[in-house]
């Protein structure tokens, strides 16, 4: 390498480092490519031998279904438009929850990090509530707010507001001092120092919790339509578990892994927008 | 050549005094520990000067002082007669950490100073490119942070400081992490900077050349508790190179001095900070 590629615009690169790099993209693209035929093939394989198995009679469908069976279900229930209205339900239930449970994790986070007093007074009883199960909760909602989603909503918001409040908490715990000190010494004012240094530092935080939080949402939701409701993706699974039907609860639980990663690439795409300073690391 | 007390200039065009200052903190678990001890000195408008002694003296709580960060718990200090917590005075500080903001952009973080100030957007932004010229940062304003080297960075740091004009400029070891090179260039754009614009400086190193090479004055200060051992004259001509001072006449006699001032307190504040670790 005879040429420094700092500040050189593309394109003005020697022709023999041209061909070095161009063979690095193959490179790099015959991987990418690779990783997703094995992705395909293992998934595949999977959904092969379990089809496989209940075919020639090792396992009865009535306990493990059959990949054929499930699609069709999934086919039926689309198709009529069954779906929809449950899953409208479970989502807004996990989606209220999540933005309710989230907006006051953040907002009380803040606040008692601001003062060592609250901080101090609030802890013991947030530790208290936090080694608690939360879901065992779920009961006490459905008799408060009802069977409908308001209960699920509750329920939600409150398994999410724990995991959101202490990751606020601890970030804006964990803000260098010296960024701090500097923009004080630069004239900024308390105010001004928490809206440029500790809120943007704390927003890492935040995000990590909120990717933890979606899983959360939904076990919140689904946990509290078990409990109590009159729809909804979990009341779909309670009716199929009343009539033993093995088919309809696992295609609902496939209905629940897909809008699982909906919701985590939206809150992903949010994280990589808001947190586009942050270094790039490698997946 | 003398290498006499810089201190006796008259009262009045002092831009700050620490008039038998000291500072004590308590650790955390109950101890008093006094970092800086019955130190007086003052400094005159457009100085540069700096202070050696060894690592973990108490350098940086002098410049905190200043900078309003904390305050001094004997003596007193006077920033143009006010105590530094209520001066008005603009005051910019080098950090020795990193102290750019990873959220804002290379332009962003300069006009910080100014967008405190409520400098209108397109005057700000006109300060801060020719700042980013000034610092050889050219191309480089629409990054983040993370994707500078340590060096830039420092070259951030400093235009963040410079931008809002501010009378004194406290460096805590701001090359101190750099590679030699980076640091000759960086400190020969301070000393360019500062002979157009004459900010007064306080510079903390323990690079005695660096202080030599670069400063007005030199302060030695003394194991923790750090008091002053010795306050040095430095008649070097100038406008000077940071590199081309080492091979001015006079330039070993002020580094063997030093040195010599210097060595017993190394010595004193390893035996201090090898009895805390």
């Amino acid at each position: 390498m005879t040429t420094s590629t700092q500040g050189n615009p593309a394109g003005s690169l020697p022709a023999e480092e041209e061909r070095l790099l161009a063979a690095d993209r193959v490179r790099q693209q015959q991987k990418a490519r690779q990783r997703t035929i094995d992705r395909i093939v293992v998934t595949a394989s999977l959904i092969g031998i379990w089809e496989f198995v209940v075919w020639i009679g090792w396992v009865h469908p009535f306990f493990v279904s059959r990949p054929s069976l499930i699609a069709i279900d999934l086919w039926k229930m689309f198709s009529t438009g069954f779906i929809f209205k449950h899953l409208a339900i479970t989502m807004w239930e996990a989606i209220a929850g999540l933005f309710i449970g989230a907006a006051l994790g953040i907002a009380t986070g803040f606040i008692a990090a601001l003062s060592q007093r609250v901080a101090d007074a609030l802890i013991p009883l947030i530790v208290a509530f936090n080694s608690m199960p939360r879901v065992a909760i779920a009961p006490l909602f459905v008799i408060w707010l009802g069977f409908g989603p308001s209960s699920k909503i509750g329920l939600v918001a409150l398994v999410v507001y724990f995991a959101v409040f202490f990751n606020t908490f601890s970030g804006m715990r964990s803000v260098d001092p010296v960024l701090t000190n500097s923009i004080r010494v630069m004239g900024a004012n308390r105010i001004q120092a928490l809206w440029m240094v500790s809120l943007p530092h704390t927003m890492a935080w935040v995000f990590a919790a909120m990717n933890t939080s979606i899983s959360l949402a939904l076990i919140g939701a689904v946990v509290g339509e078990f409990i109590g409701s009159t729809a909804g993706i979990g009341w779909i699974m309670v009716q199929a578990t009343g009539t033993l039907e093995t088919t309809r609860l696992f295609s609902t639980m496939i209905v629940l892994a897909f809008v699982g990663a909906g919701l985590f690439a939206i809150v992903n795409w949010t994280e990589q927008y808001v947190l586009r300073w942050r270094p790039r690391t490698a997946n | 050549m003398s290498l006499v007390s810089a201190s006796n200039a008259a009262s009045g065009e002092f831009i700050f005094e620490f008039k038998h200052a000291g500072k004590s903190f308590i650790t955390s678990d109950g101890k008093v520990v006094t970092a800086l001890q019955d130190t007086t000195f003052s400094v005159r408008r457009g100085d540069f000067v700096a202070i050696v002694g060894p690592s973990g003296c108490g350098k940086t709580t002098t410049l905190n002082i200043l900078a309003g960060l904390t305050e001094a718990t004997s003596g007193s200090v006077l920033l143009e007669g006010k105590r530094p917590g209520e001066s008005k005075l603009d005051i910019g500080y080098v950090f020795q950490q990193d102290s750019v903001l990873p959220w804002r952009k290379v332009l962003d973080n300069v006009e910080l100073g100014l967008v405190l100030r409520n400098v209108p957007k397109d005057k700000r932004r006109a300060k801060a490119e020719a700042l980013v010229r000034m610092t050889g940062l050219q191309g480089f304003g629409n990054s983040y942070p993370a994707e500078l080297s340590g060096g830039m960075r420092k070259r951030v740091a400093l235009a963040m400081t410079l931008a809002y004009d501010p009378s004194i400029l406290l460096m805590d070891e701001p090359f101190g992490a750099l590679d030699a090179q980076t640091r000759m260039v960086l400190q020969d754009e301070l000393l360019r900077i500062w002979n157009e614009q004459k900010q007064t400086i306080l510079f903390v190193t323990h690079d005695i050349a660096e202080a030599i090479a670069l400063a007005d004055r030199v302060i030695v200060m003394t194991a923790r508790p750090a008091r002053i051992k010795n306050d040095y004259a430095i008649s070097l001509p100038r406008p000077r190179g940071a590199a081309e001072a080492r091979f001015q006449p006079g330039f070993d006699e002020y580094y063997k001095a030093i040195w010599e001032d210097l060595r017993p307190e190394i010595d004193a504040q390893r035996q201090i900070s090898g009895g805390n670790a």
